[in-house]
């Protein structure tokens, strides 16, 4: 049967991924595994300093050595030495200045590793160290601002003055995240045979990787050609930082007329490529004896590195989202980002939010101990419902599951019961359950306004099968699992006939990135547009004939009907003052809470983290099995920023490059994850989807400390919660007794 | 330029015989020369476990052992799983249950579960974790992973019989006896470095301090392999890995701290290929192998051309990475006095429950006699450039009850000399080897 879209039989159906047989077999192809006939070593030699002046740079001899076809420096770019991003500040290669360690300094092609090896050796760089920011702080005080945001709404300032009100402060730092995707970042770049290039790679975003190349090589758009390989891992780390080595590779491919294969080491992955903000922030917030929340401040500093990428777009979304979902009458947020002689920080999933949510959940439980009531009924109290507005003014008209979110995870994880029992542990070895929520505007918002639209192609073949294109990625995420849904359902054919294809940016028109947790919405609803084109072209022959899909095809096909059509996806119109921070900030949002439970050893300060319950609103669940997986998977991305994870630092090197010393969970350290996935329906939305990928990383960190302080009676400001931090705050208890008088 | 090399082994059934450079990994030689693409290099260092592949019915990681160390062996790779179009029951599962995300690390993880599921063909919830404890995801948070290995457990032993093949001995790369090896270091003394597992040293070879092309393989040796019990002691053969000291009952019950500290080891990768020579040999003050050998008076036996000689463990090591062995020397073996009702534990603090290298960690054995303590030894590591014995703490734990312990705490703090480094700090590991000194210490008492 040619099922009418509106009898629901795919979504919400636990589909088999499309990728996995491949991925089990170990036949699906990652850029690693791909063989181009007469290809070279790329690589690239990189700045050992965090800022110096290149005085001299040679490639003479390099040029020399057996083996290498090309070296190139700055000034052999034939087109801009520039990256576009937000600002046009990120230069494809150092021209007279490095501005952090691992800066990339000259690429060089050769025939054999070794040679690459001896090529990279025997460029002769004479460096002129200069004195390098290495700290946000300073970085803030010498007007080192890259970027800056605030949101003013009613009086906060006047608002924590009143003498009725209970008011809690604190400073939270919290440190770089890895993305630790376990596939290092890398491309193969070939020429085109007709002065255009082809690049493949591991990626998000074909069409930034396509403006980065374009932009270096100095060549139109429709020369370059953008291929995206199966892609292992991203979370925002393959966003903006891919355009470097694909442009690389560019350079090298179009100099040498061979295909070039770059492909980082982890060691260089760690230590180049873009990670998560550390951040520093600063909270005062007030509430009424009753918990009422009646006015916050917080100031929001973000160590961007040395180049802005997507900082500004990153803090934005902090700033916009620094209250959590709850409402709050006064807030006034002052939010910058600053440039350091540091690696660039860029997107990482969540954007933003996990650093000013870590601050302002921390702060909230902090004032429910105050108040002296639970912090789940302080939540309720002050949550976000429908009619009522965000700290940005929006006014939420739809789609607020946010209420059911917490009575679900607290019913599921016996909040209660635990609260009150583990409160009266005196042992060694204690548990505690803490709470932390968060929401996640859906999509670019405000800020990315231009990369908002998103288009699909979906043409249906002669035998019924249909091909889909789309410029979004699948990144493991599940993409082509749940475009193959919704296409099915919005086409009336079976599942198995649909192929998604990769992302190739000859076969659609720009889509944005993949990013925001937008691409089931924005594909999503271009497939739809598509699939209803098609549909209106089918109804006329096919009629009531109740034919199977592919007879019905075959009847369009023998009476001359076109059966392809291209959508496209544009999100309703918003508005926003970025002078005052008001508006609707984005289209959406998606709601989210944590419970967790934990075990602290005071003696040893470790945390072992026993039961996490963790609540979505996602609109609708299209594909229970890939919404539990990204649920796990940013629980445990969200448990290692919590407890190990996190970058050392020397003169501007990280020191901690590798598996062994970035410490991320293995098996043996997450605990039982219980997914609860609830569908308050966004009508814009595919069927009433709106995003997921995102909400599960960020209110982790503060269910994690406010567990511990439930556990061990401590507050920590600071991430990760190593033992070494839970031990010293253990330490810098008063003796018992004299807690009580004090 | 590297020498080139024969090598003959079985890949999944297949018999094959190839010729390739020398400083080839097994890993590069599936990849590049035989063009199996399923293993994954995510890292390089044996750390993320992606290069996976079962040799001679074990999981290794393929990035950190050479070629021609699986010589005559038979490999597994994913790529052989399936039989004639049929998906292999792990496979099957994986899909059903969502295990699979981004996909980069499920080649490693299938090969992990199906090593494991040949052993133990139903593993409880917490042998599955620890069963691919030595491969990381990032995509799926692993609960989906256990969901499918115990879908697919107990559905009978699907385990592929390993064939045979004779090894095509690649010159002195791969010695099959003692004296053929230390004629290789007698030779080449100071040119050459032998491995046995290699987990250590390949690492350190891609990090450009030690040479891939200057290295030769021992662990063909029969004299190094055994764990052995004889009268008045037991014999460790310094080719013994790390699963197998875990598996030994010899060890269980004389040495009781070694197998408990192997069993903490990295992931079940590195405890198959990781051996006690090379823990050893590789100097580390954070090994914790050694501080269970201290705390057992435990001699080294080292051999070279020139005869042996046996060294006490505590005079072994010298520094950071430093020991007596000379260029041309080999370690044989370790040897520990048995002792009768000797009881003893190894704890230890790492960063993580899996592939942790310790912050601090502590063997302690003692011999009660009618509930008094009368003979002690405490071993610490990673508190100082060495292993140490704590003979001020072993003096004040001899005096017994809860004062000893007491002074014993107040002396280990003393005798550590720990530093601050990106695993933890001077103060915090100061204070936890009086903490696991006492926890130690409460453990064998109540024993």
């Amino acid at each position: 049967m040619v099922n009418s879209p509106s009898q629901r039989t795919v979504i919400g159906q636990r589909l088999r991924r499309p990728d996995a047989p491949d991925k089990v077999k170990g036949t699906a192809l990652y850029i690693e595994d791909l063989d181009f006939a007469g290809s070279l070593w790329g690589g690239v030699l990189r700045s050992p300093h965090a800022h110096a002046r290149i005085r001299k740079l040679d490639t003479a001899r390099a040029r020399g050595v057996p083996g290498v076809r090309a070296v190139i420096t700055a000034k052999e770019i034939p087109g801009r030495n520039v990256i576009p991003m937000v600002q046009s500040d990120w230069p494809v290669l150092a021209q007279d200045f490095v501005r952090h360690v691992g800066e990339g300094v000259a690429v060089v092609a050769a025939d054999t590793r070794e040679a690459l090896a001896e090529g990279l050796a025997a460029v002769q760089v004479e460096y002129e160290p200069l004195p390098a920011l290495l700290d946000m702080e300073e970085a803030l005080a010498a007007g080192e601002v890259m970027a800056r945001y605030k949101v003013r709404r009613g009086e906060a300032s006047v608002a924590l003055t009143r003498s009725d009100l209970i008011v809690v402060e604190g400073t939270y730092q919290t440190p770089y995240q890895e993305h630790a995707y376990i596939e290092p970042n890398g491309m193969i770049a070939a020429p085109d045979g007709t002065g255009g290039v082809v690049v493949h790679g591991s990626m998000q975003c074909p069409f930034y990787v396509q403006k980065g190349v374009a932009s270096a090589l100095g060549l139109d758009l429709n020369r370059v050609r953008i291929v995206q390989t199966v892609t292992g891992g991203g979370f925002g780390g393959k966003e903006d930082a891919p355009s470097a080595p694909g442009a690389h590779a560019a350079l090298l491919a179009m100099a040498t007329g061979r295909p070039v294969r770059l492909i980082l080491t982890r060691e260089e992955d760690m230590a180049v490529m873009s990670k998560r903000h550390p951040a520093r922030v600063q909270v005062k917030l007030g509430a009424t004896r009753h918990g009422h929340l009646i006015a916050a401040e917080i100031d929001y500093l973000l160590d961007g590195g040395a180049y802005a990428t997507l900082s500004p777009v990153v803090l934005f979304r902090g700033t916009v989202h620094a209250c959590g979902p709850y409402r709050v009458p006064n807030v006034k947020v002052e939010s910058r980002v600053v440039r350091t002689h540091k690696v660039p920080c860029g997107a990482f999933r969540g954007f933003g939010e996990p650093q000013v949510v870590f601050a302002f959940e921390a702060a909230l439980d902090e004032l429910a101990e105050r108040l002296g009531q639970d912090p789940l009924v302080l939540r309720l109290k002050n949550a976000l419902q429908i009619g009522d507005e965000t700290i940005t003014g929006h006014r939420l008209s739809e789609s607020v599951g946010f209420r059911e979110v917490l009575e679900q995870v607290a019913a599921a994880s016996d909040w209660k019961r635990k609260r009150e029992e583990y409160a009266r542990e005196r042992g060694t070895v204690r548990r505690g359950v803490g709470l932390a929520a968060c929401y996640y505007g859906v999509g670019l918002g405000a800020m990315g306004k231009h990369l908002n639209p998103a288009g699909a192609n979906v043409v249906v073949a002669g035998d019924g099968s249909v091909t889909v294109a789309v410029g979004t990625t699948e990144i493991g995420q599940g993409m082509v699992t749940v475009l193959t849904q919704i296409a099915a359902e919005s086409l009336g054919c079976p599942p198995d006939a649909v192929r998604v294809m990769e992302a190739d940016t000859s076969r659609v028109p720009d889509s944005g990135p993949t990013v925001a947790s937008r691409t089931t919405v924005m594909s999503g609803n271009a497939i739809r547009d598509a699939a209803a084109k098609i549909r209106a072209a089918m109804e006329p022959v096919i009629a009531d004939s109740g034919l199977p899909w592919r007879e019905a095809v075959a009847l369009c096909v023998q009476k001359q009907i076109g059966l392809a059509a291209h959508g496209w996806a544009v999100p309703p119109a918003t508005t926003f003052d970025l002078a005052t921070g008001q508006g609707e900030a984005y289209v959406c949002y998606s709601f989210s809470a944590n419970v967790v439970e934990v075990e602290v050893d005071t003696e040893t300060g470790e945390t072992r983290v026993k039961g996490v319950w963790s609540g979505h609103d996602v609109g609708r669940v299209v594909n229970p099995t890939l919404g539990e997986g990204q649920v796990e998977g940013g629980v445990v991305q969200g448990l290692g920023y919590a407890l190990t994870e996190e970058h050392a630092l020397r003169d501007g090197r990280i020191l901690n490059d590798q598996f062994s010393t970035y410490i991320i969970p293995t098996p043996l350290d997450v605990p039982e994850i219980k997914s609860v996935l609830v569908e308050s329906p966004f009508p814009w939305g595919p069927y009433g989807a709106k995003g997921l990928g995102e909400t599960p990383i960020i209110a982790v960190a503060p269910a994690v400390v406010a567990a511990i302080h439930h556990a061990a009676r401590i507050r920590l400001y600071t991430l990760p919660a190593t033992p070494e931090r839970v031990w010293d705050a253990i330490r810098a208890l008063p003796p018992p007794g004299e807690a009580a008088s004090g | 330029m590297a020498d080139v090399i024969d090598l003959a082994f079985t890949v999944n059934r297949q018999q094959v015989r190839l010729r390739t450079r020398s400083d080839k990994r097994l890993l590069d030689v599936l990849r590049e020369d035989l063009r199996l693409t399923g293993a994954k290099e995510g890292c390089g260092k044996g750390e993320c476990g992606a290069c996976t592949v079962i040799l001679d019915g074990q999981a290794v990681d393929s990035c950190l052992m050479m070629a021609y160390q699986a010589d005559g062996g038979d490999v597994q790779t994913i790529e052989g799983l399936a039989e004639s179009g049929r998906l292999h029951p792990l496979q099957d599962a994986f899909i059903e249950k969502g295990g699979v995300q981004c996909g980069i690390c499920i080649p490693g993880m299938v090969l992990a579960a199906k090593a494991m599921l040949d052993r133990d063909p139903e593993p409880d919830a917490a042998a599955i974790r620890a069963g691919l404890a030595g491969n990381l995801c990032r995509c799926t948070g692993y609960t989906k992973i256990f969901e499918a290995v115990e879908e697919a457990s107990g559905v009978g032993s699907l385990k592929i019989p390993a064939s045979s093949m004779t090894p095509a001995a690649p010159g002195y790369f791969r010695p099959r006896t003692l004296d053929d090896a230390l004629e290789v270091l007698a030779q080449r003394s100071g040119e050459v470095r032998p491995i046995a597992g290699g987990t250590d040293v390949l690492v350190q070879a891609k990090d450009g301090t030690a040479r891939r092309a200057s290295l030769f393989d021992v662990s063909a040796v029969p004299e190094l392999k055994d764990i052995r019990e004889a009268e008045d002691h037991v014999w460790i053969g310094a080719g013994s890995t790390h699963t197998e000291m875990m598996e030994s009952k010899a060890l269980a019950r004389w040495v009781p701290a070694l197998p408990q500290a192997c069993a903490v080891i990295g992931g079940p990768q590195i405890r198959n290929r990781g051996t006690l020579g090379g823990n050893l040999a590789h100097g580390s003050p954070a090994a914790d192998t050694v501080p269970p050998l201290f705390a057992a008076d435990a001699i080294v036996e080292l051999v070279s051309v020139n005869g042996r000689r046996d060294v006490p463990i505590a005079e072994f090591f010298t520094g950071v990475r430093e020991t007596v062995l000379a260029p041309d020397e080999l370690i044989l073996g370790v040897r520990v006095p048995k002792r009768a009702g000797l009881r003893a534990a190894f704890l230890r603090l790492g960063q993580r429950q899996a592939q942790a290298i310790s912050k601090v960690s502590i063997a302690v054995a003692m011999v009660f006699q009618d509930g008094r303590p009368e003979w002690v030894r405490v071993a610490l590591g990673a508190v100082a450039p060495t292993v140490i014995r704590a003979l001020e703490t072993e003096k004040a734990l001899m005096s017994g009850g809860y004062e000893g312990l007491k002074r014993a705490k107040d002396a280990v703090r003393a005798e550590v000399h720990p530093i601050d480094d990106i695993r933890s700090t001077q103060a915090y590991r100061r204070e936890m080897a009086a903490v696991l000194l006492e926890r130690a210490v409460r453990a064998l008492a109540e024993a």
